[in-house]
């Protein structure tokens, strides 16, 4: 089992002392490993950098971090999760008010989280033996687009466009049934 | 769940290419095709209203919505990025094997991406240090320009010496030089005189000493 480097133990012990010194060099890992994502999240960096200083904090209290790697590693993963679920959240556009009607509610209870890694699994094992050409028009779908600008992009009626969408979609759910069974 | 049947008028309507308008009381089937795009929010407002309105009071369309999340679901999932972002700094993740993440990137344009992101992360923290390392250097002008005008002036001394002792020696010597620059003369040896000059390396050109005397880094490479 790895052990965690005497120097990141002591970085550790300061940071969760509250020493400025060490909090502010965690402050410069963290926008260090901003960079790539400066352009497209100006606007949230600065609340994602207190979040990850934050969570971090906590993870290091609650012994999360194993020293499997070294600490500025484990800051600059932990930098570049929280920032690509921030672009993830951006192009995830849900209609959800639909509180009237009577479907699951959109947050997980603590059962579903429990699934929820073997649910990812399971898509994923999905997506691998479903054609690309399904891929495409769920990908197209899920950036927002309307079915007039996917039917002009394909060069395919509106007609003929709906039903290919409804077909990949009862075709990814025979699959998912097939395989889960 | 019984479905709506179609009435004559809305077959006409779902048929009829140039009418693709959804009527204001769909049928099922118009209403199952345009759940996706419900989900996205891209419908026109006219029918948003209809689906909404229908929805409200059939069960079995509801049931089709429920369908159509679970392969929104399906068709949506990635790499989680926790995993992701182990995985671009070379760490074993935990939630999926290498092999599984491998084979989503080969087919997820946007997962690749946000590898790439993720990956330009050491590239950037060094290109993002530099300037600041200059910057620290540039900082510590008093010593690095003392270092660098004593170079200067040596160069100067040096070339002078050099061309004296080649122009020089053969007849008077001209109009009169500086003391120091008799005494450094004086004190050459003639078998150096003699050497063929070559230029002076890794020392700052003469061209470049005002700008650096003013601070400007143009024409300065550093060490």
């Amino acid at each position: 089992m790895a052990k965690v480097d005497i120097n990141d133990e002591a970085l550790i012990s300061r940071l969760l002392d509250g020493d400025p010194e060490i909090v502010a060099r965690i402050r410069l890992w963290i926008r260090a490993a901003f960079e790539p994502y400066r352009e497209r999240l100006a606007a949230e960096l600065e609340d994602i950098e207190q979040e990850v200083l934050l969570e971090l904090t906590e993870a290091l209290r609650a012994g999360r971090f194993r020293g499997a790697s070294q600490l500025r590693t484990y800051v600059r993963t932990y930098v570049h999760h929280k920032c690509i679920d921030r672009l993830r959240a951006r192009s995830r556009r849900r209609w959800v008010d639909i509180s009237e009607l009577d479907l699951p509610s959109p947050a997980p209870s603590a059962l579903e989280d429990l699934a929820r890694s073997e649910s990812v699994e399971l898509a994923l094992r999905i997506l691998e033996q479903m054609p690309e050409s399904c891929r495409e028009l769920w990908r197209m779908l899920q950036q927002g687009m309307s079915y007039k600008d996917m039917s002009r992009r394909l060069e395919v009626t509106e007609g003929t466009l709906r039903a290919r969408v409804l077909r990949c979609r009862r075709r990814a759910l025979a699959l998912r049934e097939k395989i889960s069974a | 769940m019984t479905r709506r049947p179609m009435t004559a008028m809305q077959k006409t309507m779902s048929l009829n290419p140039a009418r693709n308008a959804i009527p204001t009381d769909p049928p099922c089937e118009a209403v199952a095709e345009r759940l996706p795009w419900l989900l996205n929010d891209s419908l026109p407002e006219q029918e948003q209203r209809a689906l909404r309105a229908h929805l409200a009071t059939c069960e079995s369309c509801r049931g089709e919505l429920d369908q159509t999340l679970r392969a929104w679901d399906i068709f949506g999932q990635h790499v989680p990025s926790l995993t992701l972002a182990e995985y671009a700094q070379g760490l074993a993740p935990e939630a999926l094997t290498r092999e599984r993440i491998e084979r989503h990137l080969a087919l997820c344009p946007s997962c690749r991406e946000e590898l790439a992101l993720a990956r330009t992360d050491d590239r950037v923290l060094d290109f993002a240090a530099a300037p600041r390392r200059r910057a620290a250097t540039h900082d510590r002008t008093g010593r690095w320009r003392a270092l660098a005008l004593a170079a200067s002036v040596a160069t100067v001394v040096i070339t002078a010496v050099v061309l004296w002792s080649l122009f020089g020696s053969a007849g008077p010597m001209g109009p009169s030089t500086p003391g120091d620059t008799r005494v450094a003369i004086s004190e050459i040896d003639a078998g150096a005189a003699s050497q063929p000059i070559s230029p002076p390396r890794n020392e700052p050109s003469l061209l470049f000493q005002d700008d650096f005397e003013s601070g400007s880094m143009t024409g300065w490479s550093s060490p």
